[in-house]
């Protein structure tokens, strides 16, 4: 061994020695940083530039962030804002209703709750661009069949230009993926139930507590905590929409942006579209900033509240 | 599986199934209207779209499968997908056990590194991930899918994973010290089969991400001969948007393995899903 | 060594090069674009290789949504194709700006175009891509369902809404009608203005001395509104390919269509007949006109590594052979002066006819001037039109963000 650094090295190996476990998380931990933490920093990094994709990247400070906020881009980013926001309102609002609504049912039920509960779970392992596409072809105006349905039980009021109409198309894709997510939140609320003890509902049941209000006074409170998990997990997934929007109305996300989130917006800015001469990686760039740090503080935040509320 | 505790009257019973009932309706009946559709001929499905299929055109599988050049995809798809869970677990179960057992400054630190993942979109920084794969000469390549969709995973998969490594008694990891077992040992061979069950899930679940991802082989792939599943029935829609039947029986192809997946092994799958989120 | 076994080393050395050389020779160029003709470069590889036969096109087809991401990401990288199809007017200008395609004027004969092609394949009086193809928007109509009830083609606007009364009094959805996407509306809107605006006005536009809020414009927009009622029911949903499958499935008697749409409507009902004409202007004495544009050109990659390859085939690109080639397989118009359609293709000639005789000298939607920024009329104008015919906006308010959209990057509009 080499004498002139012996110090140093056999530190090092007294190190790794004492801590050899460590050795066991560097490849996670190196597949994680060079692949999702050091691309993230370099995004921040190209959001202060101005860069086509193509040629030299100019420095200009914050003035993306002033074209998102103030500038050209502010009615699109503020349009698309809205729609995240609803897009996550309409999710949250249909997870707990319906999710824990089914949960409710599958909890009481005496038979069947397994078939029941990998039926609804099915449509979760499809993949979403294929999901768009078959919705694609079951909206369709004229062949589609949900408005030949309509039209073949008499209610043709109901026969809709459902992805062309701008008040229609987002809940729309909204309803599109319920249909296709609806499964995790009943099953997950299925597992809350399953874990209050038996203990409680008995006490309210010698208190002289009937059918609703057991659900009203035990239920309800005590799956609060995981329905903050999901209210978390909702706004992550709704923020981060694209998939279902792209594949139903393109990155244009009509009608008329009817349908425009950031994700398609991000997508839009970043690549330019069809005869669209608008691209900006950096612009790009800075709205992945601006949709990162709405994500991360909310749901950190709402993370905490949902431990607040654990027993 | 346990069963329920609250257990309404017979009448309620049979108004709960019929709820229950209705919604299955809804979840399966776009799936049988694609599979029927699927067997059908374009016109047919024009003019008969609910009916049972006049004769069975099974060829349509056949046409859609040799037209879209499926058999490359399917080796793609299964390629990336099975690679990455295989390395995804390896990697992640490795680091969940030291993150759940050793204590030392920063673990903590890591963990929430490793958690903040979960809500970083990857997407979002496609085009710094995308300059990074040029520069190290991955584009164009499965093996830069591979590690996208591995690095991606690991957050869910380390999170799932501690919890399930905190839930083993410790007292059979001090027998195994006692007995000389090295770290990596203990780790391959007690504590490994022990999280069995939440291996299995984590790696359903990032086979069903995977292999229904479109985005990034949209972007890092050029050659149609390494397109996967999900990029070749889009590309497959953009060429054939007037041949409905084959659009119905390619959507039944690329769907068909991911659900006779998630069938085999639901039970294993939903049991773990639902642990770890109601943990979280 | 004796001599015959020298002889057969000499003979072997001789086959080993020559075969060598051929091998090492074969030159791949590659192309990429959106229009999905592998049948047609694979018949042009084989024409190629009649004069260079060392060379073969390796060509790839993207969908066309996903093109401008798919080439931007991939010239970004350097792994661009040596030949790029670039999409007419800005599309030519974003690569021909920063360098990444070739000037050809210089290089290769185009004594064969017409100066208002080239215009639009150009930048600063340099030419930075081989036009192929000419498209003309028009509306086209079902002859059996005309026939039957005694319809004509209409010469004034007027007769166009009479024509679509009569198909509706007889149950007949008049306009079969592609909402879903914008860029469909925005085809629509200019295919109207062409003719209800006219020429002089719109090259005033391009030129700034009209404004899109002056009334004759609003006027236009109003056209389209026009047309609403005889739409078919839940149009706002149809996409263009629900189009491009209705028309010829007779399920309305007119539809808007492009020039290139007719080779699908002929694959669906190989039977029937189509009639096109333009849209009818106001007045019978007015003259009606096409909105007739450049659809693209094949541009030289400045990062080729077979430049000299790439440069063969391109050159056969500008040849006649190559646009007789293109009109056959395609039954699109080639830019390529005196190339005449086959007999048979009877829509194919008259849109001939239309280029020649009623283009427009200068365009204002898709692939014009006013594409060149950020925003551009082709997105704001189908986004705008779904807005108006969804009622969310006037026409008179689209005017307006037409006018400040374009003046806050167009020159002549800053006045």
């Amino acid at each position: 061994m080499n004498s002139e650094i012996p110090t140093r090295q056999s530190s090092f190996l007294l190190f790794i020695r004492k801590h050899n476990y460590l050795l066991l998380v560097l490849p996670a931990l190196l597949l994680y940083t060079v692949f999702i933490i050091y691309p993230f920093l370099n995004s921040i990094r190209y959001s202060f530039f101005e860069w086509s994709g193509v040629g030299p990247m100019t420095y200009i400070g914050l003035g993306n962030y002033h074209t998102i906020f103030f500038g050209a881009l502010q009615e699109f980013f503020v349009r698309a804002l809205k729609h995240n926001l609803f897009a996550f309102v309409i999710n949250f609002s249909l997870q707990t209703i319906f999710g824990l609504g089914l949960a409710l049912a599958l909890y009481a039920v005496t038979k069947g709750s397994n078939l029941y509960k990998t039926i609804f779970f099915l449509p979760n392992t499809l993949s979403t661009v294929i999901v768009g596409f078959l919705w694609n072809l079951l909206l369709n105006p004229q062949w589609g069949m949900v408005n030949r349905f309509f039209e073949m039980v008499g209610l043709d009021f109901l026969s809709r230009p459902w992805l062309g109409d701008p008040k229609l198309a987002l809940p729309t894709i909204l309803a599109v993926s319920a249909w296709r997510g609806l499964g995790f939140p009943i099953l997950v609320y299925l597992a809350a139930l399953l874990a209050i003890p038996e203990e409680y509902v008995e006490a309210a049941k010698i208190d002289g507590a009937k059918g609703f209000q057991i659900i009203h006074h035990i239920y309800i409170p005590l799956i609060l905590p995981t329905t903050f998990t999901l209210m978390t997990l909702s706004f992550i997934w709704t923020f981060n929409m694209f998939d279902l929007i792209f594949a139903l109305q393109g990155a244009s996300a009509g009608p008329n942006y009817a349908t425009d989130v950031l994700g398609t917006l991000f997508y839009r800015i970043t690549f330019g579209g069809m005869g669209s001469s608008a691209t900006g990686m950096g612009l790009g760039a800075a709205i992945a900033v601006v949709i990162f740090s709405v994500l991360f503080p909310v749901s950190y935040l709402l993370n905490r509240i949902s431990k607040k509320f654990e027993l | 599986m346990e069963l329920p505790r609250w257990r309404p009257g017979k009448l309620t019973q049979i108004m709960l199934h019929f709820i229950l009932l209705a919604y299955s309706i809804i979840v399966l009946y776009p799936i049988g209207i694609m599979l029927l559709s699927s067997v059908k001929g374009t016109r047919e499905i024009f003019t008969n779209p609910y009916g049972w299929p006049a004769s069975l055109r099974l060829d349509n599988y056949s046409k859609a499968w040799k037209l879209a050049n499926f058999s490359v995809y399917f080796q793609n798809s299964a390629f990336v997908s099975v690679m990455t869970i295989l390395v995804l677990l390896f990697v992640s179960s490795m680091a969940a056990y030291v993150l759940a057992r050793f204590e030392f400054r920063g673990n903590r630190a890591l963990y929430m590194l490793f958690i903040s993942g979960l809500m970083l979109p990857v997407r979002l920084a496609v085009v710094p991930l995308f300059t990074m794969i040029r520069d190290i000469n991955l584009l164009d390549t499965r093996t830069a899918l591979l590690m996208v969709y591995v690095a991606s995973g690991i957050p869910f998969s380390i999170f799932l994973l501690v919890n399930f490594f905190k839930s083993i008694p410790k007292e059979i990891e001090e027998a195994a010290i006692i007995d000389g077992c090295g770290l990596f040992s203990i780790y391959y061979r007690i504590m490994l089969p022990l999280i069995g069950p939440a291996l299995a899930t984590v790696g359903i679940y990032n086979f069903i991400g995977t292999w229904n991802d479109f985005f990034f082989p949209l972007i890092f792939l050029r050659t149609k001969s390494k397109y996967t599943i999900p990029l070749g029935v889009m590309q497959f829609f953009g060429e054939f948007t007037n041949q409905w039947d084959m659009l119905f029986s390619s959507l039944t192809i690329a769907i068909v393995p991911v659900i006779i997946i998630f069938m085999v092994a639901s039970k294993q799958f939903i049991r773990g899903m639902t642990a770890g989120a109601v943990k979280g | 060594m004796n001599r015959k076994q020298l002889t057969f080393m000499v003979v072997l050395c001789l086959v080993l090069l020559v075969a060598n050389s051929a091998l090492a020779r074969t030159q791949t160029v590659s192309l990429w674009n959106w229009r999905g003709e592998t049948e047609f470069w694979a018949a042009v590889e084989k024409e190629i290789r009649k004069e260079h036969p060392e060379i073969r096109i390796d060509y790839r087809t993207f969908i066309p949504t996903e093109y401008d991401s798919i080439l931007m990401v991939g010239m970004q990288s350097g792994e661009g194709p040596d030949i790029i199809t670039l999409r007419g007017g800005p599309g030519v200008a974003k690569f021909a700006e920063p360098g990444m395609v070739e000037r050809l004027d210089k290089i290769l004969d185009f004594s064969l175009f017409p100066e208002g092609a080239l215009t639009q394949a150009s930048m600063n009086a340099g030419v930075y891509g081989v036009p192929f193809a000419l498209q003309t928007y028009q509306i086209y109509y079902n002859k059996e369902i005309y026939a039957k009830y005694g319809l004509k083609e209409p010469a004034t606007w007027d007769q166009l809404i009479e024509n679509c009364r009569v198909l509706q009094a007889n149950g007949v959805t008049p306009f079969y009608f592609q909402g879903r996407e914008g860029w469909g509306l925005s085809l629509v809107q200019t295919t109207i203005g062409a003719s209800i605006l006219g020429a002089e006005w719109i090259t005033g536009l391009v030129k700034g001395k009209n404004a899109f809020t002056d009334p004759k414009f609003i006027d236009s927009l109003y056209k389209v509104l026009e047309l609403k009622p005889f739409m078919q029911k839940n149009f706002e949903a149809a996409s263009y390919s629900d189009m491009q499958m209705a028309f010829p499935m007779e399920k309305a008697a007119m539809t808007f269509g492009g020039m290139w749409d007719v080779k699908s409507f002929d694959q669906i009902a190989p039977e029937k007949e189509w009639g096109m004409f333009l849209v009818p202007p106001v007045k019978k004495t007015d003259r009606p006109y096409a909105y007739a544009y450049m659809d693209g050109a094949y541009g030289l990659n400045s990062a080729s590594k077979n430049r000299e390859a790439a440069l063969k085939v391109l050159e056969f690109t500008t040849s006649a052979k190559f646009g007789q080639m293109f009109v056959e397989f395609n039954q699109e118009i080639s830019p390529i002066a005196g190339i005449q359609a086959p007999a048979e293709l009877t829509e194919l000639q008259q849109g001939l006819k239309f280029v020649e005789h009623h283009a427009l000298p200068d365009i204002y939607g898709v692939r014009s001037v006013l594409t060149f920024g950020v925003p551009d009329i082709h997105t704001l104008l189908g986004a705008g039109m779904q807005a108006i015919l969804s009622g969310e906006k006037t026409p008179k308010q689209l005017a307006e963000e037409l006018q400040t959209g374009i003046a806050s990057w167009y020159k002549p509009f800053q006045k």
